[in-house]
């Protein structure tokens, strides 16, 4: 079955009550995936256009926050993709700088935000999903569309990244 | 929770006041800056789809009789060329929604994005949004070596094919993803192709992204490549953002 998104057991939600329901939130997944507030901001408005024209087409309207979460990743990751085919082909091992590039500006308060933001993309997101959003592995895995067991291993590897790190800024 | 665990959580709180504040009186403009946003989009598509339907029409049975058939259920690494179709030819797909049709790449910049030279698409407004990417990407007058063992066709020349599993790099979004490449060597330029499979990729998406790659074929052209390399979209799901 097919219904509009629906807020509380209400009526068919306008877009308006979808920005005050959710915007919030997604403001900040996209700051901790992107590091950046204009960033972010592009992010979540290109993320509600696709997503807007979608409402009555959504399977499960009351997971609209993990569509929007799963589109605002997709977008994040497609973002960096841009940037790094582009950085990659000219100069293999410039990708990383992308990143890096990416979040110039951006004051680094501490060595564990610096490590954070480091991580790939979607390790990246699995860190945010799982230890800032509090989303379980199955909803972790839903949202980067993955199995529990890819989530794990996404989780697994930024965990080593992050410790590797952490480890080195130490000594 | 272990210390590591505890320490990104509190990381991220910690940092969670520099996210940008939504400021809820600015609901109902963002709401119509969406909704004008999503409107201009449909318009877009729109004529653009218009466009493509008259060229078509236009080109009527000719069309019809110079394609082969194209649709394969196994995908296969060889590339035949289907007869050239390059009478509307528009340049690399945009970042929203693009209607069915001619597209091409010749490693110029994109408008959108002035330094890049890569081309980079995926199937974004299908249901689940980007499974299949695909990337075209070669400097004028550059040869390199093939990495790929077996020969293939592609876009009616003789390159090389291979599949693997995206480098496992942190500086590399195939990061464990499935992988296919195409290279081959057109007028002095070396033009590699990669399709790259997101987890949970659908048969009929790996399928749509082969044609797409099978349609390539090249149109002399007057810029820095000698060429332009055409290929053919058929549905309007298909977008570079």
């Amino acid at each position: 079955m097919r219904t509009t998104v629906t807020t509380d057991d209400q009526p068919a939600s306008t877009l308006e009550d979808v920005y005050l329901r959710h915007a919030s939130a997604a403001l900040r997944l996209a700051y901790f995936l992107s590091g950046d507030a204009e960033t972010a901001r592009d992010l979540v408005q290109d993320a509600f256009v696709r997503l807007a024209g979608r409402f009555r087409y959504l399977q499960q309207p009351d997971a609209f926050d993990t569509y929007l979460r799963r589109t605002i990743v997709n977008l994040h990751t497609s973002r960096l993709r841009r940037l790094k085919v582009e950085r990659s082909s000219l100069v293999r091992e410039a990708a990383f700088q992308v990143d890096v590039a990416a979040n110039e500006g951006h004051e680094v308060r501490d060595e564990m935000w610096q490590a954070i933001l480091g991580l790939p993309p979607r390790q990246r997101a699995a860190v945010v999903l799982r230890y800032y959003e509090d989303l379980s592995e199955r909803q972790a895995a839903d949202v980067l569309r993955c199995s529990v067991g890819a989530l794990n291993q996404l989780v697994a590897r930024a965990m080593a990244s992050l410790r590797t790190r952490m480890g080195e800024e130490a000594r | 929770m272990n210390d590591l665990e505890a320490q990104i959580r509190d990381t991220l709180r910690r940092h969670e006041d520099e996210a940008p504040l939504f400021d809820p009186s600015d609901a109902r403009n963002s709401a119509r800056r969406t909704r004008r946003r999503q409107a201009r989009n449909v318009v877009i598509g729109a004529i653009g789809a218009a466009a493509v339907i008259v060229a078509f029409a236009a080109l009527g049975g000719h069309v019809r009789a110079d394609r082969s058939p194209a649709v394969h259920d196994t995908p296969s690494p060889s590339l035949p060329t289907p007869g050239p179709d390059d009478a509307h030819v528009s340049g690399w797909p945009g970042r929203t929604r693009n209607p069915a049709g001619v597209y091409s790449w010749d490693a110029s910049p994109f408008s959108e994005f002035p330094n890049q030279t890569v081309g980079f698409m995926h199937n974004g407004y299908r249901p689940g949004s980007g499974d299949v990417n695909i990337v075209v990407r070669g400097a004028p007058g550059r040869l390199i070596p093939h990495r790929g063992q077996t020969a293939v066709t592609v876009a009616g020349f003789e390159g090389s094919y291979r599949q693997f599993i995206g480098e496992n790099s942190p500086a590399s979004w195939m990061d464990g993803l499935p992988t296919e490449e195409w290279m081959v060597d057109i007028q002095g330029t070396t033009v590699t192709v990669l399709l790259v499979e997101e987890p949970r990729a659908r048969q009929t998406e790996l399928a749509e992204a082969h044609d797409i790659i099978q349609s390539m074929h090249v149109q002399p052209q007057d810029n820095e490549l000698g060429f332009r390399l055409n290929f053919t979209i058929t549905t309007n799901t298909w977008d570079s953002g």
